[in-house]
């Protein structure tokens, strides 16, 4: 195998002594960023990009890499721990996995984390290696219409995360849509639902909403039961790791959830959110113990971790064989190729193989260090929630005002954090589930994008989302799913109507 | 349910609906270019709006049947504790008034200060100084490793 | 905590020696460079090389970097023209899409309020088609175009971006009307690659250095480039040549503040002048593949006042102003 013989040489590149400083370097500073949240690691790779002029090209790639595994690292941990996404990616593990720190359970969770991440993030890189011309192939096939099926089926995932009342879920779900439809529109250029105000002319950011929503609502919530004090969180309860069980209920999410987000994160627009989503629903209705689900299931940690990282790695596909950036951090990884000289494009693996073997093993490696350095560190990062109540609380408004206040020094953003934030309080207080709306908000405008984007091409013609075989398959494939479980709650409810027959078990 | 909790969940629905009124009604206001009237920028908007009044209504039907449970129905609920809220909501309003005045700094300090407060810390004096480093570390470390600016203020320009 | 610590301070101490040293003061003692745009971007790129070679060739002494993103600068702009009235120690970066911005924002302040430094790098958009793709020149596309315009979908960026205006301008060229197109916006320049490698769409524009690489691994034909005249390096011909009159050209300027004394906009333009000459200026302008379109003061602002109101005009002839 050719690809396997590279990859060698390009561990041979990537293994000196010197080279793992700098992905140590890499790992620290992306758990630091990915901790605060709107820092995210395109951002701090740009800002570290004149670095390319001082090293030499593998030691950059090793500490972008680094940096890059790193931050995705620190945005589950914050999830977790303080139920604060750092990334717009970690939503869905802040869902059961703050839900686990809280029962003391914590350390398993940034365990799951931290090795399906690992698990992932393998496999991922594997599948570079092996069948990233083919998937980069099938990716290139899907065109507006076939996106937009795909959203369909997220939407119908949604419904994994609705909570307790289908109409307050929905309801949810709808402000989600809303908020995501200010600003100005990409096809028109038209600027909706922006009350004249130029700072909402970009739309509102997600991380804004999400830390608003989580860190801000939460804060404030416990601070209105802070007499009643019945919201205590144990720090550890039982063991630190994992244990038999733990394990025997994490490693088929972590397969799935590498399935699901590698070829995801491969498409030209697939991005790494709603893999996660995809996962959650996934593991939801495949758990042996759905009741868990909202109040702490491993499975919910696990699955969405692993797609998450494995989404990352496929953001490598396109990158790497057409020289096509997908994601933010993708497109800063190219610029750091052109300080090098390299131009990116499809003849990049031909022309320059030790560079991208070399960032290939560099990933890898990053993986490695990532679990290495931070397996040790659980026990250290699960005292964070040792901290006395007051700092902990005062911390996590400060890191919320630095994430959003860091990036733009726009007071507006600020004060719609806090307003934000004021929302999340109410909808805690009247139970509307808090999920829907960041899931709303990033499935909504790529949901319309991609459908008018379809309309444009076809000229208005409805028949492309049935016609082409991609898209009518997913649309079958969420039907299906939204079929389903209806027919068997349906038959459900009519066993249920004969007590007659079967009463006497059902007690 | 006391009448002043159906109250409550009567004015959340409200709100829903009121929000989906005022989403259709901006819509009509969004022009739409010629070309684009098939599948214009208003569509979405439409359908986003419809789907909040209906919602809107629903909840109406669920505050009437009492099928809406949530904390603030819940009779072995306190009611909310103001007293830390507002030293929270505070502490908000403070950062963003001295935010553009004194620099993220003090302001992000102050704001610490008011929310220990509200979760019961007693030192002041040992909150402000947590604060203080927290906030003067995290400009720092934004301002050297990555030469990003948390915008001017009486400390940070002393940088 | 400790090794945490440690580890972050050495990846603190191993990027500030990165940082070249404070050096003493030599054309201006203090500059302060206002990025209308978030962190990472072109513009805020222009600015961290500008400054990064400013200070290595001792031109300035003190410099800051300010970043207020959002809105295609027009959120930045009223900022910039408030806090730096007759200050002649701040430049401001923008661009061409600036223009195209202020009109379709509504917003309350344009660029004449501002004083313009220099032109310093620009780009020129080109009209590609998928490799399969049965046309192959601008008069094929014009034919299509003529025969039925809904049926020519074309990939670019935002509605009223610079990849928009040159589709409005080929249209109206071709004696079409521009509202007519089907202009189909993807929010970033991959997914619009992507539509086009995968033949979802019939044509792309784009700058050049984007499609490069495709186009010398025969993925994609250009059609035209939106030069004056054919560029060096660029084995593509124009749109001109191929008789429809059609230039547009996606510069980076700098600008200073507002109310400058004769005296205080002479001081700049020196400084701007003197790194457009530096060597490391230039080297960085090819690692990076901007091509150096230097032009300043007055000549800049007519050059300025005159593609504002092209732009305005095509704008207008799109729908969208």
């Amino acid at each position: 195998m050719d690809s396997f013989v590279s990859l060698a040489n390009g561990f041979a590149v990537a293994l000196t002594p010197a080279n793992l400083m700098w992905g140590l370097i890499g790992v620290t500073l992306g758990t630091f960023v990915g901790v605060l949240p709107g820092l995210g690691p395109a951002l701090t790779i740009a800002m570290l990009l004149p670095i390319t002029f001082q090293v030499e090209p593998t030691a950059a790639f090793i500490l972008f890499a680094g940096i890059y595994f790193g931050a995705m690292f620190g945005g589950s941990t914050t999830s977790i721990l303080i139920n604060t996404p750092g990334e717009s990616a970690t939503i869905v593990t802040a869902l059961e996995g703050h839900k686990m720190a809280r029962k003391g359970r914590g350390g398993p969770a940034l365990a799951t984390a931290a090795i399906g991440s690992f698990v992932a993030g393998t496999l991922g890189v594997v599948g570079i290696t092996l069948l990233a011309p083919i998937i980069v192939k099938f990716a290139l096939t899907f065109s507006p219409a076939d996106y937009f099926a795909l959203m369909l089926l997220a939407f119908v995932t949604v419904s994994a995360v609705l909570g307790s009342s289908m109409v307050r879920g929905l309801t949810a779900l709808a402000l989600g849509l809303f908020i995501g439809l200010i600003g100005v529109d990409l096809q028109t250029g038209q600027a909706r639902f922006a009350f004249g105000q130029m700072s909402l002319l970009d739309g509102v950011d997600v991380v804004i909403v999400c830390v608003g929503l989580f860190a801000v609502g939460e804060t404030l919530h416990l601070a209105s039961r802070y007499r009643a004090g019945n919201d205590e969180i144990i720090a550890i309860k039982g063991s630190l790791w994992m244990n038999r069980q733990d394990w025997a209920r994490s490693w088929k999410p972590w397969l799935r959830g590498a399935c699901i987000g590698f070829p995801i994160g491969a498409m030209p627009a697939g991005g790494a959110e709603i893999p996660t989503f995809l996962s959650y629903f996934f593991e939801k209705k495949l758990s042996k113990h759905p009741e868990e689900f909202g109040h702490g299931a491993i499975e919910g940690v696990a699955g969405p971790e692993a797609a998450n990282n494995a989404s990352a790695a496929g953001v490598f596909v396109p990158l790497l064989t057409l020289g096509l950036p997908t994601s933010a951090t993708a497109a800063i990884m190219l610029s750091a190729f052109q300080s090098y000289g390299i131009n990116p494009g499809p003849q990049l693996l031909v022309s320059q193989p030790d560079l991208v073997w070399g960032l290939i093993a560099s990933l890898y490696i990053g993986n490695v260090l990532l679990l290495v350095l931070n397996l040790p560190l659980v026990g250290l990062w699960v005292q964070v929630l040792k901290i006395p109540t007051p700092y902990l609380y005062a911390g996590i408004l400060l890191f919320a005002t630095i994430g959003t206040y860091g990036i733009s020094q726009s007071v507006f953003d600020l004060a719609l954090l806090y307003i934000i934030g004021i929302i999340g309080f109410f909808m805690r207080r009247y139970d509307f589930p808090t999920s829907p709306v960041i899931i709303g908000m990033i499935l909504g405008p790529f949901a319309e994008q991609q459908f008018r984007r379809a309309m444009t091409i076809s000229q208005g013609d409805m028949s492309v989302f049935v016609t082409r075989p991609i898209s009518a398959t997913l649309i079958a494939i969420a039907i299906l799913a939204l079929v389903i479980p209806l027919i068997v709650q349906f038959k459900r409810s009519r066993r249920a109507a004969e007590p007659a027959a079967e009463g006497q078990h059902s007690a | 349910m006391t009448p002043s909790r159906n109250l409550e969940l009567t004015a959340v629905a409200l709100c829903v609906i009121a929000l989906g009124v005022g989403v259709v009604f901006m819509t009509t206001q969004i022009a739409v270019p010629p070309t684009y009237a098939k599948v214009g920028p208003t569509i979405f908007p439409y359908t986003v709006g419809a789907a909040l009044i209906g919602l809107g209504c629903l909840l109406f039907r669920d505050v009437f049947s009492g099928t809406w449970s949530c904390e603030a129905t819940d009779e072995d609920a306190d009611r909310p504790d103001l007293q830390p809220m507002a030293w929270v909501i505070a502490g908000l309003a403070i950062n963003l008034v001295l935010i553009s005045y004194v620099g993220f700094i003090l302001a992000s300090t102050a704001m610490f200060v008011f929310v220990a407060k509200a979760f019961g810390s007693r030192r002041v004096w040992l909150a402000a100084i947590v604060g203080f480093l927290l906030a003067l570390l995290a400009y720092y470390g934004f301002a050297r490793v990555l030469d990003l600016r948390m915008g001017s203020g009486l400390i940070e320009d002393l940088f | 905590m400790n090794r945490r610590t440690f580890l972050a301070s050495a990846g603190i101490a191993t990027v500030m020696a990165t940082v070249p040293s404070l050096a003493r003061a030599q054309t201006m003692k203090r500059l302060e460079i206002f990025v209308p745009a978030a962190p990472g971007g072109g513009w805020d790129q222009t600015a961290r090389v500008m400054d990064a070679v400013m200070r290595n060739a001792k031109l300035i002494g003190n410099s800051r970097i300010t970043n207020v993103g959002g809105a295609g600068g027009t959120i930045g702009l009223p900022q910039f023209i408030n806090q730096h009235k007759g200050d002649g120690n701040a430049l401001m970066t923008g661009g061409m899409v600036m223009i195209g911005a202020i009109i379709s924002n509504k917003s309350p302040v344009d660029l004449s309020a501002v004083t313009p430094i220099a032109r310093l790098t620009g780009e020129y958009l080109t009209i590609v088609v998928p490799a399969a793709s049965p046309l192959k020149s601008m008069a094929d596309l014009v034919e299509a175009l003529k025969k039925d315009v809904g049926s020519v979908s074309w990939a670019g960026g935002s509605a009223g971006g610079s990849d928009h205006i040159l589709a409005g301008l080929v249209a109206k060229a071709a004696g079409v009307d521009p509202i007519k197109i089907s202009y189909v916006a993807f929010a970033g320049g991959g997914e619009a690659m992507a539509a086009l490698l995968g033949n979802q769409v019939t044509c792309g524009v784009s700058g050049w250095g984007e499609f490069s690489e495709q186009v010398a691994a025969g993925n994609l034909r250009v059609l035209g480039l939106s030069a004056p005249e054919r560029v060096a390096g660029i084995d593509a011909p124009t749109i001109k040549e191929q008789g429809l009159d059609v230039e547009l050209l996606n510069w980076r300027a700098v600008f200073g503040g507002p109310d400058l004394s004769e005296e205080q906009k002479a001081n700049l333009i020196n400084l701007v002048t003197k790194m457009d000459a530096e060597e490391k200026w230039q080297s960085e302008l090819k690692t990076r593949s901007w091509t150096r379109l230097f032009l300043a003061g007055d000549e800049f602002g007519k050059y300025l006042e005159e593609d504002t109101q092209r732009i305005a005009g095509i704008l207008k002839d799109l729908g969208l102003a």
